[in-house]
């Protein structure tokens, strides 16, 4: 599976995001690594029937292009929000957002 | 508002901010934040940590140290590790399962009140097995030595069969003292000898079975027990010679059976520990001989432990039911400890 961005990556989003305000990257990013499971399950599955090897393939298939898809997003999002994206650090903006809101 | 007392690991001031005003939100306002691992140990050493949450970032192992740490210095705090889904949280679920440190796991970002029901399930968890370990120590102190291991023993609750040296401690003429003293008097001072008759006791590697209103019960196994019995017994009867209240000491060796005396069956009825048998009954006779400051021991258990000095007095012989023939004693009078 190709990847855009890596589990070093995805996590400092994530961390950065702590609470539930301004953690919208972080739900596209969950979900990048929820599609990443799902993906390296279906490759480890056993195929006891050409039967069950099409199914885990669609499965797989389906699960790259949605990972795709939602790293596309990621990057979308991050660039609409205004994060650095050399650093992938938080824009001030939406830290002072995260500080008002509580 | 809350009265847990929480530490913080967390080496971001921005996420440590929002997390001390989110728990504040929430009514947990007592909240001590520090960067690291290194800064914990003094805040451990206070002793008066709930829980620990450290918010952990991927990669960083240190912080999860913290919680080997916590265990290690503090084993009543809780800790909860926040962290990121993916391999971060697969790497703080491994290292709980390797290190047995973490209680609980909550993954980012903190939404909804998953956290909040964690964490307040986490701290009554907490408080509930500390009721019950301050309740166990209250309880080790009301109950006999033993009697606490022997009731927790779900395989065989009922009784042990073993070789024991099994001593009694009594003292004299207290029938006329307690009518000669003020109750509370009388109290303060049969407390004050069973105290130290006991401290004696456990120091000698003795194990107290019971009080028997002005004495002690007590037994001690293993190698050396007649040695240490008869020792411990001679240190007692020169203590005795000191204190206002004056003890004798019956001394004997042999088989004992222990146990929980009572209906096992049904929970509610009373049930006491107890040390019984022939021996049992022998050194509570040869207690009943002895003067005050005096030990009376069977001649038996002093070929065994050899004590010279003092030397031994022969005693007389003791006819006790259960014995074939009298018992043959040795008395010992130890000048006052």
């Amino acid at each position: 599976m190709k990847q855009q961005y890596d589990s070093s990556q995805i996590s400092k989003i994530i961390d950065q995001s702590l609470i539930y305000q301004c953690a919208c990257p972080a739900q596209v990013c969950r979900a990048i690594f929820e599609l990443r499971d799902l993906h390296r399950y279906q490759l480890g599955c056993i195929n006891d029937t050409d039967n069950d090897a099409l199914v885990h393939q669609a499965i797989a298939d389906a699960a790259e292009q949605s990972h795709a898809l939602m790293e596309q997003c990621l990057t979308r999002v991050l660039a609409l929000e205004g994060w650095d994206i050399a650093t992938l650090s938080m824009p001030e903006p939406l830290r002072d957002k995260q500080r008002k809101a509580l | 508002m809350n009265g847990a007392r929480i530490i913080l690991v967390d080496g971001d001031l921005h996420t440590a901010a929002l997390l001390t005003a989110e728990l504040g939100r929430r009514g947990f306002n007592a909240v001590d934040q520090v960067a690291d691992a290194s800064l914990l140990a003094p805040l451990l050493a206070a002793g008066m940590a709930d829980v620990m949450i450290v918010n952990h970032r991927y990669q960083e192992e240190d912080a999860l140290a913290a919680c080997n740490l916590v265990r290690r210095l503090a084993g009543d705090c809780a800790t909860l590790v926040i962290a990121a889904p993916g391999p971060a949280v697969a790497t703080v679920r491994e290292w709980a399962q390797r290190f047995r440190s973490i209680d609980a796991i909550v993954e980012k970002p903190v939404q909804d009140d998953r956290f909040y029901r964690t964490l307040t399930d986490l701290l009554a968890v907490k408080a509930a097995a500390r009721q019950v370990s301050n309740r166990t120590a209250r309880l080790s102190n009301l109950v006999p030595e033993g009697a606490l291991a022997t009731a927790g023993n779900t395989d065989d609750p009922q009784a042990e069969l073993f070789e024991a040296v099994v001593m009694f401690t009594d003292i004299r003429d207290s029938s006329r003292l307690i009518t000669q003293l003020a109750p509370r008097e009388f109290f303060a001072m049969l407390n004050e000898v069973l105290s130290e008759q006991t401290s004696r006791i456990q120091a000698g590697q003795g194990s107290v079975v019971k009080y028997t209103g002005d004495g002690v019960m007590a037994i001690f196994r293993g190698m050396g027990r007649s040695y240490l019995a008869l020792r411990c017994g001679l240190e007692l009867a020169a203590m005795s010679r000191r204190q206002r209240l004056h003890s004798g000491v019956g001394i004997a060796q042999g088989l004992v059976l222990a146990g929980l005396i009572g209906d096992a069956g049904n929970i509610g009825q009373r049930r006491q520990f107890d040390v019984i048998g022939a021996t049992a009954h022998l050194a509570a006779r040869l207690c009943a001989r002895a003067e005050a400051g005096q030990v009376v021991a069977t001649r038996e258990l002093n070929a065994v432990a050899n004590v010279r000095n003092p030397a031994p007095q022969s005693f007389e012989k003791v006819s006790i039911r259960g014995f074939a023939s009298a018992i043959d004693c040795v008395a010992f009078k130890p000048e006052s400890a």
